[in-house]
């Protein structure tokens, strides 16, 4: 059957179509509330697919994932509390366009990103699935390392004025990734004696700490103002403004590259629409205007992580490696039907595979009509008077960081990050780059520490074996120009603010 | 008046040894939801298996079985939760070789004597993998490590990974060079992208493996498995391992539990597996991977035992071997 096909006879199964508007609309859902992210709302709808037919209930599941890379997005916009990490970026340029007033057009912005990107996404998936996958599989330890570390110079992307105040939280984050047990040896390590945090930090709590509870903190402290915002807000025209988006050259580039991101196995939407966000203030003409209510701020990191969605699938179909947690579950809900992943999956079961991409045409759709035609109930949550906010969403905080682990201590965590973040904005040290440090200081010791291993055991020093990979050479001129880029532009930046 | 007081109290009496002497002879559980402790996370292979059993079991009894996936160090955490709950029949949950393993060298709060085995439906070896076809056989495999020791680079997952590893070099007479991994996903990317030469893999992984132009050299089993039927244990290879250990996931109780109500599990168990149910179970177990057996009661408990024996001496026989390279 052709792809035309295909797209016609979903179109004509209303009951497939039901799955795929329930999957997308929980993920839209999940991703907004601060606290409930992708993977909860996976595994909660997962015994809901053992009785479907194996391709409708991936779409349903693939769908939850995608709406909930844009639902993350709306919260992080209209109350500064980015439901998911990887909505964390949109929040830096989202939520100064809603005290601006312009919290409509901050949230056109993120929809028609979010769904540009959705599709570049899963045209990827559609297109290239063997042959990227192939090509990912080269990207040993090594150049895990760099591609790592290139995610670590985004730090001066994310930093204010500051870029020292940057590079605290940064490392900070980093050191945070230290406590638990070392990738080798397994030796506890910084956990002070205390049982609990043998364990480690778990990111979920600390984002909702540090994002959402910090900024009620804040808010409860605020003199005057019963609202979030007591501006008026501006209406605005959706065609014009997908009219300049379409214009600008950003959307795409961010979203081929979260498409890419997304593919690379252990990256994934978080750390793609970290990347783009911080390349595209690198190759702005204005980066100093990065933070303070810039569109393009929210068009780099909705277009990359909802690009990142298809991305994260290339390698699952193609070679049976879920490269994300989420895509590990959706390994699961696959095989429980016999289906298993992998380069004969396009041999043995075409039509699952076809089916399963051109659906997943139709999630971003669905995404797209319901972020659309929502914004209008969305932004009314900025009538809603503090006194109700707050409490409200301080309670959804405490339950999502208990749901992530079942831990009551997790709880205690989100509190404490939550202080902590109440302290770095007022020092005015940004948060954003603690949450990096952590997600990417763990990855790149682990790769670093396995190349290591591999170099002891060739018996050849670390320096000739990384000599010894072109690949690793290539990579390392192309991330090197792109960190003393990102230097240059720190540098003009600091420049014209003073 | 006073009377009636007196026929009321003796109604009241009544009442109380009636109710006393039903619950003495015949055992009322479950009466409400039973929590079930899963110390790994949700969406994951010990959380699918678990969560497919459960929705079987619970028609049984009556009852919802309710999953807490308590989550962390490495499937300590949950467990030590679960050896600390009250042994009523409300609280239980899962334990397997990987908690064996660390109970034997950690303190972690918890010991194998502060578990009592219920059932189980499926145990599942692990195999070798490698892209390299000078290593594609165990012959090869052994031969080159024997010529290059330390040399062969292998990714393994936690510690049940590395014990069959340990066990192999111990009994094939070679030095790997264990590569620490996160997932088994990760193993099977750095074995298919040439960057390590082996890695330990389930069964699923390893077809996945072999479709892509792998080989799979042998398998950590006493027998070839049903659906890998190509490929060689070690042991048929001429490897003496002293040991396998395999991915047994299993259902517990608290030590301390009472035996009628072990017997009410056990038992309803038992029901799910010989009947049509069971078929349902054995069809998703094996697309997920695993090898469907059903074992429970007396059976279980002393396979789990012997079991269990033989992984703990073996862990504090090489203590220092083990903490050395620990994942």
């Amino acid at each position: 059957m052709s792809y035309l096909g295909i797209f016609l006879s979903i179109l004509t199964e209303p009951l497939k179509l039901i799955y795929i508007i329930i999957g997308v609309t929980g993920g839209v859902v999940i991703g907004a509330l601060p606290g409930l992210n992708g993977p909860i709302g996976v595994t909660l709808l997962l015994p809901f697919t053992y009785g479907m037919d194996p391709a409708t209930g991936l779409l349903m599941l693939s769908g939850l994932y995608m709406g909930s890379a844009y639902g993350g997005s709306i919260s992080a916009i209209l109350i500064n509390t980015p439901g998911t990490g990887m909505a964390a970026c949109t929040a830096l340029n989202g939520y100064p366009l809603t005290c601006q007033g312009r919290g409509k057009e901050a949230l056109y912005y993120s929809i028609f990103s979010s769904t540009i990107g959705g599709f570049v996404g899963v045209f990827f998936l559609l297109l290239f699935a063997p042959s990227l996958a192939t090509i990912a599989l080269r990207l040993g330890p090594p150049e895990m390392i760099l591609v790592m570390m290139a995610g670590l110079f985004i730090v001066g992307g994310l930093s204010g004025k500051d870029i020292f105040k940057g590079i605290f939280a940064g490392a900070f984050g980093i050191l945070l990734g230290t406590i638990g047990p070392d990738v080798v040896s397994g030796a506890t390590r910084f956990s002070f004696g205390f049982r609990r945090l043998a364990a480690g930090i778990p990111l979920m709590p600390v984002l909702i700490g540090l994002f959402a509870i910090s900024e009620m903190f804040t808010l409860s402290m605020r003199v005057g103002g019963i609202r979030l915002v007591d501006i008026e807000l501006q209406e605005t025209n959706p065609v014009d403004i997908f009219k300049k988006l379409i214009k600008n050259p950003l959307v795409f580039k961010s979203s081929i590259i979260g498409a890419l991101i997304g593919i690379l196995p252990g990256a994934g939407a978080a750390i793609a629409s970290f990347f783009c966000y911080g390349e595209a203030k690198r190759s702005s003409k204005t980066p100093e205007l990065y933070g303070k209510g810039c569109v393009e701020g929210i068009i780099a990191s909705e277009s990359a992580n909802n690009a990142a969605v298809g991305g994260s699938m290339v390698p699952l179909l193609a070679l049976g490696i879920p490269g994300s947690t989420t895509a590990a579950i959706l390994y699961g809900a696959i095989t429980i039907h016999g289906i298993i992943p992998g380069p004969s999956l396009f041999v043995n079961n075409p039509e699952f595979v076809h089916y399963y991409m051109i659906g997943m045409l139709f999630t971003v759709i669905v995404m797209f009509l319901l972020g659309y035609l929502g914004i209008n109930l969305f932004i009314k949550s900025l009538k809603i008077k503090l006194v109700y906010l707050i409490p409200s969403v301080i309670a959804l905080c405490i339950l999502g960081s208990y749901s992530v682990r079942h831990n009551h201590y997790d709880i205690l965590i989100a509190i404490i990050f939550g202080i902590i973040g109440v302290i770095f904005k007022r020092l005015e040290i940004p948060v954003a780059p603690v949450l990096l440090g952590l997600i990417l200081g763990p990855l790149t010791e682990k790769s670093l520490r396995q190349t290591m291993i591999i170099s002891r055991a060739a018996q050849i020093s670390l320096l000739k074996y990384f000599l010894g990979r072109p690949l690793f050479i290539g990579l390392f001129f192309a991330l090197s120009l792109f960190g003393f880029s990102i230097i240059r532009v720190l540098y003009k930046a600091k420049n014209t603010e003073l | 008046m006073k009377r009636y007081l007196t026929y009321l109290f003796v109604l009241l009496i009544l009442t109380v040894l009636a109710v006393s002497v039903s619950a003495g002879s015949d055992l009322d559980y479950p009466t409400r939801n039973i929590n079930v402790i899963i110390p790994y996370g949700a969406g994951g292979g010990t959380d699918t298996q678990f969560r497919i059993i459960m929705s079987k079991i619970e028609k049984v009894l009556g009852v919802t079985m309710v999953p807490k996936n308590i989550v962390g160090a490495g499937g300590t955490i949950g467990t030590r939760e679960l050896a600390e709950s009250d042994p009523d029949g409300y609280t239980i949950g899962f334990y397997g070789p990987s908690q064996v393993i660390s109970a034997a060298y950690k303190d972690l709060g918890f010991t194998n004597a502060d578990f009592i085995p219920l059932f189980g439906f499926a145990e599942t070896p692990f195999t070798i993998i490698t892209k390299d076809e000078k290593l594609n056989t165990t012959e090869k495999f052994v031969e080159y490590a024997k010529e290059n020791p330390g040399m062969v680079t292998i990714s393994c997952v936690g510690d049940t990974h590395l014990i069959n590893v340990l066990a192999f070099e111990q009994a094939a007479g070679i030095d790997l060079a264990v590569v620490p991994c996160n997932s088994g996903a990760e193993g099977l990317n750095l074995v298919m992208g040439g960057h390590v030469h082996a890695a330990i893999a389930p069964p699923q992984f390893a077809i996945s493996a072999e479709e892509q132009g792998g080989s799979i050299i042998g398998s950590f089993s006493k027998e070839r498995m049903d659906t890998l039927p190509h490929v060689p244990t070690f042991y048929e290879s001429g490897i003496d391992l002293s040991f396998v250990v395999t991915t047994l996931r299993i259902f517990v109780v608290p030590a301390g539990t009472p035996e009628p109500i072990i017997d009410i599990l056990v038992e309803a168990s038992r029901e799910v597996a010989e009947g049509a149910e069971g078929e349902d179970i054995k069809e998703k177990l094996t697309n997920l991977g695993a090898i469907y057996i059903y074992r429970s009661g007396a059976e279980l408990r002393d396979y789990f035992e012997k079991n269990s024996e033989k992984i703990t001496t073996f862990v504090i026989e090489n203590k220092n071997l083990f903490l050395a390279i620990e994942r």
